[in-house]
């Protein structure tokens, strides 16, 4: 017998005070009231006792006992007492709620998945005994604890009750291996011996077992039960929907869309898909038995708008029946070029499809801040961004310290954007200014005799000075060209050439295909602009995001915006060994253990108080001979 | 128990003013303060003049006579001889209980029922004796001439206080021998004696006396508000009794006061003494305008002119 409220000490210390209490009150209510009256020639005379009686003697032994004993079943209830091995510490049990996505569904009765799991958590937790500790998790794409070993039974049920499904596929192995990780601890007990501690642990998981991932390893724990609730009924759900901008065509996007079928029998999905609200059209899906397909299209769109992808026939879980992404608008990169000959100069400014180019005579005021391509004649120091063709030795932001004629270029920098990727050795210009560079430049490229290429960058306008003419006769047919123009434009503006990708995925952990390439300046901001950890290795970036919405990645020629709303339903269900107990315990015995007896105590403590009540009561008379006559002389009244 | 010090208001006072004390038996030689006597005698008012005679009182000599005529007259006044009017108090510890508050207790209530008549005797001028009694009579004290006096009387009521048992025996045979001229006689008791006798009203009659039996009861002599298990004291004999006091038993300790009430207003009436029973739970003012004047005996108002 333990006692889990109040130790042994705690409750003598309560009973026997009260008990004093008690006797006290006992004699003072069954002492007579003194009475002084004029005279008793007047009052009744009966039969008197032959003993005389004292006041502070023990008329009704029998009250007196039930009103102790009244008040020690009350202590008793209060002490919550519970049968069973004193010295026990209770039993360890990790409490594993499922949250994941799927329990938002309704299951085949149609009650929602996660009531019907509360329910059966409570009814464990009601039925455990009173020392045993309980570690609850919301188990989930990333299980977590809720609330730590504790025997807080009001505790625990207030976190069992506000637990809420989230949106990610239950981790099955994970929950698994955090269970088996805590019980470790609070057993103390290695992994290699858990499985000898089942008599004083255990492991519940509460939920249909739907998951996905690895498989679960329940070897590892010492004692498991699976408390299993209805499962989703009849889901066909959108996975991911994907819209990756294809570069080389600007306005065209490559759409993926991923549906997944977690029936245990083949079904065909018919996806419909609608941009900016108007039908686009519809495909047919084949998916296997609990299992993913996919299909791709390429949209052609020059304006934003939203896509969607939608089942055609709703099922049991509409939570997955769409997805949608923004479009975004293709962006344009205005160039201003400034003289020089235009049919020389439009073939490489247009090389790439996003430049938008102007040929004017004189920089003209614009909306957005072009950049100012100058070929002919000095000018661009006060561009804000700038490229520079063979500049004029007077005119020249970049002070000349000679020319030379027909000269390769001998080195190219390493490590400056606007030479990536250009090794060409036989760029070699029909003639060439040599520049001196500055402080603050940066040597792009250079011949024997000196730079012919300079960046400078002064943090808020920047400026690419070649010391030839691009647009040469010699040079234009040259593969490097295009691609040196590129680079200097890219260098002006960083976001001038990125492929953009926009994509409607389940929250969770996120992975990224990105290529080293593209894998500077990493960032990954939540929709309020907080910065996100994130890890990148083997051409991935990986990421978690548990909370729905909008997040944007950005890496050197990459952007993505990702709208994690869709929930995902794990495709795998569980299938528990033959070892692993199902079901909720017998009712008060809990792993052996009884359940709580309080109740009983107080109602057994209510019931004495009131029989003595009855038969005691202050207003019955103590009995019908009762009277009787006395005084310290001994005369009668 | 000591008297209440503040016994009766000055509103009440003047209303009593109002009554006077009559009595109904005849008594040789004397009358009331409001009749005229027609014999001489120590008085105030002047009645006639007689020659000195050897024994004469000097201070009746009218000496404005002897210096103008150089002969003795002695003055002679109208004789004054009052029917006594004597007020029995009981201050038995008895008289201490019958009321939860001090002031409905018998005690209080016999006080101020004595200062009362002790105020209409004073304002018609009758010759007042206050005589405490329990197991003997105690120090009495006598008012007379007229309602100025009412404030020793006063202060002498309030003096009074409770103690002993009732005997009735003695101090009604003292009280025979210490006041001979026979009187008008109110007592004011709860009659419980604790040897459980009659008081001999008869013996007081035979003398002459009228006598009022005004028999004080406090409400929980009669119905005890008291219920479960009690220790009751006997205020006079120290005697204890332990009941279990339920609705029968009151019934029986009522049946048995009404029974003793009746027994003594049959006593009273062959001894041919008046009796009225007041609870102290009557006002004052009730019990003085309405059953003491109902009597027609004690208390009457006054008519113009008139007399018993």
């Amino acid at each position: 017998m333990g006692l889990l409220n109040l130790a042994l000490g705690q409750l003598i210390g309560l009973f026997l005070p009260l008990a004093a209490f008690l006797v006290a009150l006992y004699f003072y209510d069954r002492s007579r009231r003194r009475v002084v009256v004029s005279t008793l020639r007047f009052w009744p005379r009966r039969p008197a006792p032959p003993v005389r009686r004292r006041h502070n003697r023990i008329q009704h032994p029998l009250s007196l006992l039930l009103q102790l004993l009244a008040v020690l079943l009350l202590l008793l209830a209060i002490a919550d007492p519970r049968p069973g091995s004193a010295g026990s510490a209770g039993r360890r049990i990790v409490l594993l709620l499922d949250t994941s996505a799927a329990m938002a569904g309704a299951g085949a009765d149609g009650n929602l998945l996660m009531n019907e799991a509360k329910s059966l958590a409570l009814s464990y937790v009601a039925r455990t005994g009173g020392r045993d500790r309980i570690l609850l998790v919301a188990a989930d794409g990333s299980p977590a604890v809720r609330v730590p070993f504790t025997s807080d039974r009001q505790r625990l049920r207030e976190s069992i009750l506000a637990a809420e499904p989230g949106w990610t596929a239950l981790d099955l192995a994970a929950a698994f291996d955090l269970a088996a990780g805590a019980l470790r601890l609070a057993l103390d007990s290695p992994e290699a011996e858990l499985g000898e501690r089942a008599a004083v642990s255990e492991v519940v998981y509460v939920g249909p077992g739907r998951f996905v991932g690895r498989p679960a390893r329940a070897g590892v724990l010492p004692a498991l039960r699976f408390l299993p609730t209805g499962d989703v009924a009849d889901s066909l759900g959108l996975v991911t929907l994907k819209a990756r901008s294809l570069g080389p065509a600007p306005g065209s996007w490559s759409v993926d869309v991923v549906a997944r079928n977690v029936r245990s029998d083949p079904a065909v999905a018919r996806v419909e898909f609608y941009f900016d609200g108007r039908p686009l059209g519809h495909r047919g899906l084949d998916l296997g038995a609990a299992a993913d397909s996919g299909l791709q299209f390429t949209l052609r769109t020059q304006r934003p708008g939203r896509l969607l992808a939608r089942l055609a026939e709703p099922d049991g879980y509409p939570q997955n029946d769409e997805a949608w992404v923004d479009i975004p608008a293709l962006r344009r990169i205005p160039v201003q070029v400034v003289g020089g000959d235009r049919a020389a100069l439009e073939p490489l400014v247009s090389s790439h499809p996003r430049v938008q180019a102007r040929f004017v005579d004189a920089p003209e005021p614009s909306d957005v801040t072009p950049i100012q391509v100058w070929a002919s004649g000095g000018g661009g120091s006060a561009a804000q961004r700038a490229i520079v063709l063979a500049p004029p030795g007077t005119e020249s932001p970049a002070r000349e310290a000679g020319s030379v004629r027909s000269r390769p270029i001998a080195a190219w920098s390493a490590t400056h954007a606007v030479a990536a990727g250009v090794r060409d050795p036989e760029l070699v210009p029909a003639r060439a200014r040599i520049f001196a560079a500055q402080e603050g430049d940066e040597v792009v490229a250079e011949m024997e005799e000196g730079p012919v290429i300079l960046a400078r960058s002064d943090g808020r306008s920047r400026l690419v000075a070649f010391g030839f003419d691009l647009a040469e006769e010699d040079l234009r047919s040259r593969l490097a060209t295009p691609l040196l123009f590129a680079n200097a434009v890219s260098w002006l503006d960083p976001g001038a050439f990125r492929e953009e990708s926009v994509e409607a995925r389940p929250p969770g952990a996120v992975r990224i295909e990105l290529p080293e390439s593209s894998a500077s300046a990493i960032a990954v901001r939540s929709e309020s602009g907080e910065e996100l950890p994130w890890v990148y290795g083997d051409g991935r970036l990986k990421f978690y995001a548990g909370e729905p919405g909008t997040y944007r990645v950005l890496a050197g020629g990459f952007a993505a915006t990702l709208v994690l709303s869709q929930a995902e339903i794990g495709t795998t269900v569980w299938e528990p060994a033959e070892e692993v107990a199902r079901g909720l315990p017998p009712a008060f015995s809990a792993g052996g253990q009884p359940g709580s007896l309080w109740p009983w105590l107080a109602l057994l403590g209510g019931a004495v108080l009131l029989l003595d009540w009855i038969r005691f009561g202050r207003g019955r008379p103590l009995d019908a001979a009762a009277a009787s006559s006395s005084g310290a002389n001994g005369r009668a009244g | 128990m000591r008297a209440p010090a503040q016994l009766l208001d000055s509103a009440t006072l003047r209303r009593l003013e109002r009554l006077t004390i009559r009595w109904s038996q005849s008594f040789q030689g004397r009358i009331g303060g409001d009749i005229v006597s027609r014999f001489a005698g120590v008085g105030h008012e002047f009645l006639d003049h007689r020659h000195f005679q050897q024994g004469d009182d000097l201070r009746a000599v009218n000496w404005r006579a002897y210096m103008r005529l150089e002969r003795l007259f002695l003055k002679l006044f109208r004789s004054e001889p009052r029917i006594p009017v004597r007020i029995l108090i009981d201050t038995s510890e008895s008289m201490a209980c019958g009321g939860e508050e001090p002031s409905l207790t018998k005690f209080a209530y016999a006080c101020r029922l004595a200062a009362a008549l002790c105020y209409v005797g004073l304002v018609r001028l009758e010759t007042i004796v206050l005589q405490p009694f329990g197991e003997m009579l105690g120090e009495a004290f006598r008012a007379q001439g007229g309602r100025l006096r009412y404030a020793h009387a006063a202060r002498y009521i309030s003096g009074l206080r409770t103690g002993g048992p009732t005997r009735f025996q003695r101090p009604v045979r003292d009280y025979l021998r210490k006041y001979r001229v026979p009187g008008l006689t109110f007592v004011l008791s709860d009659f419980l004696d604790p040897s459980g006798g009659s008081p001999p009203v008869g013996h007081l009659a035979d003398a002459g006396h009228e006598v009022q039996l005004l028999h004080l009861a406090g409400p929980a002599d009669r119905e005890p508000p008291w219920r479960g298990e009690l220790e009751l004291h006997d205020a006079e004999s120290g005697d204890v009794v332990r009941v279990s006091l339920d609705e029968q038993a009151v019934r029986e300790h009522r049946r048995a006061y009404d029974h003793h009430c009746a027994a003594l207003k049959r006593h009273a009436e062959r001894s041919r003494a008046r009796y009225v029973h007041l609870s102290t739970a009557t006002p004052l003012d009730q019990a003085l305008f309405r059953r003491l004047d109902a009597t027609r005996s004690d208390f009457r108002r006054p008519r113009e002119g008139g007399r018993a």
